[in-house]
């Protein structure tokens, strides 16, 4: 299973993070800062990394400056 | 019953009463602005004996609400020349509210040089005691001494050489919790210098032995919805980015919409802002031994700081903000996280703000005093401020007095303080807030960016920013604002936590009326003392040089800004 911020859903062996998100009906934009396991990952290479089982996204969306 | 205490710096007494009945469901920003009308000439010198100094409790302070425990200082702004509120964390609040103290007022100045601290035993006893050894120390080693004689569990609130000084930027500096390192600071407009003209050195407060429990009107009530105010904020949090990273996180937004400014808000987008970024930041931390998720206060679940450790692991700084960042800089071209870091530290030592200050090295770079992302050199200005030269007291004096000694065309402040790390003409709500806060530019006082239509266009950009600036005016009452956009979509829930405590209606439109109301006060003040319609301007360069990133100005019109507050 990959938690995707508050769901969770299956795992598939070769999924990207993107096809993770994707698959979690999440959506990112600018604004959107996407962690994986406590790391940040930058958005050009989401579809490149290819994701582990049991991992954890969050999708952290900015609404306030600092 | 809560209490006021009032220090007479004049004769060196202290008073301890109940808090005026006016005052006695108030709090925070809100509290400020009522004791500053009623008490202080707005015409007084801001250095003189009938400016007072004020620090506050907010309106929830003493319960177990998140958050509650965010102190408030004021007065009148030796920067602006205005009302000055200017909040931070750290253990102070929870120390001083343990005590049921909701505000000091410290008040007159005294007969002879010297320096003194006010300090509050675990019993209760309150007593100004001499501070003449601790002269001439800068916040981290003041703590540390105040700590080995008091132990570590007592808060602090200090000045360094900043404060004593009595340079215009001047910040407070206030012990963290857990961690205790002077890093959280009421930093904007100067009231560090307030605090070194009544010889006040620092104020300490120890745990009280017996911690004082306020007086609710439905005790049981209040528990049930702040308990449910709780988890609400605690759940918004778990996927934010100032909980998951910190706020350096919103440089991931603004430097790809022209908002982050760069080189002196020339306008430019930075081709290298992650070099200053979340994942760099993230990965400095995670090699290091730094740590994020740290709260400054009790009970904050937003915990949205930061230990910030140097290439060898050891402590560098705490509280590492986005402004911080962003100002000492891409808007200073300056691309090293550790060297930000080290001034950062600087700062918060010599106790002055980082926002005016890394605002004045930029227009420093900008005039040509030294070269754009110079980093070495910038660092030789930051001496100076600490060793006193010359120069050092003018940068101490923040942007302005720099730009003026300098000649600079390009001045980035309002009322006399600098902006914040937010470009105008790409947040023009943000803009707005800027120019009519009474606080000066502020970017805490209505942030706009994201909340109107289009942050470049001018569709509803004054009218979200009346919002945002009632909306913080009440909030800066009564806690962190950084609660706030976990709590935006049940804000009628605070009338009814405000009832719980106080009594009184638990209609949102009390809540409304405080904001309103604290900031028709602060803007009578501000026309007291003299300030018109045309200190509500920004800078022309925003309105006459487009942002090359955009191709936008800042293209509000005067009527605009000028029939902002009239509700």
């Amino acid at each position: 299973m990959i938690k995707i911020n508050e769901i969770s859903i299956k795992f598939k062996e070769g999924m990207t993070i993107l096809d993770a998100i994707i698959e979690g009906k999440k959506s990112i934009n600018q604004n959107t800062i996407i962690m994986v396991n406590n790391s940040i990952v930058e958005k050009d290479v989401l579809d490149k990394l290819q994701i582990d089982d049991n991992s954890e996204i969050k999708i952290l969306r900015i609404t306030d400056g600092g | 019953m809560w209490k006021k205490l009032t220090v007479d710096m004049n004769n060196l007494s202290v008073k301890k009463e109940d808090v005026e009945e006016e005052y006695r469901d108030l709090g925070g920003r809100g509290l400020i602005a009522q004791y500053m009308i009623n008490n202080v000439d707005p015409k007084c010198d801001p250095l003189g004996k009938e400016n007072q100094l004020l620090i506050c409790n907010t309106i929830f302070a003493g319960t177990n609400l998140t958050t509650a425990h965010r102190i408030s200082v004021g007065g009148k702004s030796p920067l602006t020349g205005g009302i000055k509120e200017s909040n931070s964390g750290g253990y102070l609040g929870y120390q001083l509210a343990g005590h049921g103290i909701k505000m000091i007022a410290v008040k007159d100045i005294p007969q002879k040089e010297g320096l003194w601290l006010l300090h509050i035993d675990s019993k209760g006893e309150i007593k100004l005691k001499d501070a003449s050894d601790y002269k001439g120390l800068n916040n981290y080693e003041f703590v540390e001494k105040i700590f080995e004689k008091y132990g570590q569990d007592a808060a602090t609130m200090s000045i360094g050489v900043g404060g004593e000084r009595n340079y215009k930027s001047a910040s407070i500096q206030l012990s963290e919790y857990k961690g205790g390192h002077p890093s959280r600071a009421a930093a904007r407009g100067g009231l560090g210098s307030l605090m070194g003209s009544k010889g006040l050195k620092g104020i300490i407060i120890e745990k009280a032995e017996n911690r004082f429990k306020p007086d609710y009107a439905d005790e049981e009530k209040f528990k049930e919805l702040s308990i449910k105010f709780n988890k609400m904020v605690a759940s918004g949090a778990k996927n934010h980015p100032f909980h998951n990273i910190g706020t350096l996180s919103t440089i991931e937004s603004t430097g790809e919409n022209g908002i982050l400014p760069v080189e002196n808000f020339s306008g430019k987008l930075s081709k290298d802002y992650k070099k200053v970024g979340a994942k760099q930041f993230m990965e400095n931390l995670a090699s290091r031994g730094g740590s994020n998720k740290i709260a400054c206060q009790p009970g904050c679940v937003v915990q949205c700081s930061n230990c910030y450790n140097d290439k060898d692991n050891n402590y560098l700084t705490s509280g590492f903000e986005y402004e911080t960042i962003a100002l000492f800089g891409p808007n200073c071209k300056i691309y090293d996280l550790d060297v930000i870091a080290q001034m950062d530290r600087i700062c918060d030592d010599i106790g002055v703000d980082t926002i005016d200050i890394a605002n004045g090295i930029a227009v420093s770079m900008d005039a040509g005093k030294i070269e754009w992302g110079d980093s070495e050199a910038a660092l030789g200005l930051m001496k100076e401020m600490k060793d006193g030269t010359d120069f050092g007291k003018i940068l101490g004096n923040g942007c302005e007095a720099v730009g003026k000694h300098l000649g600079a065309k390009r001045i980035p402040v309002v009322k006399h303080q600098a902006l914040a790390a937010y470009d105008p003409r790409n947040t023009k709500g943000t803009g707005i807030t800027y120019s009519t806060s009474p606080m000066g530019a502020d970017h805490t006082a209505g942030l706009t960016m994201g909340r109107a239509f289009d942050d470049r266009g001018r569709a509803a950009q004054a009218y979200v920013s009346n919002k945002l600036q009632v909306a913080i005016a009440f909030y800066d009452s009564m806690m962190c604002l950084f609660t706030f956009s976990h709590a935006a979509n049940n804000l009628p829930l605070l009338g009814e936590l405000w009832a719980a405590l106080y009594g009184g209606s638990s209609d949102f439109s009390r809540v409304a009326q405080l904001g309103v109301k604290t900031i028709l006060t602060e803007r009578a003040f501000n026309k007291g003392a003299g300030m018109t319609l045309d200190d509500d301007k920004l800078p022309e360069f925003f309105c006459t040089e487009k942002s090359a990133a955009t191709g936008s100005k800042f293209d509000i019109d005067d009527y605009e800004l000028e029939v902002i507050f009239d509700f």
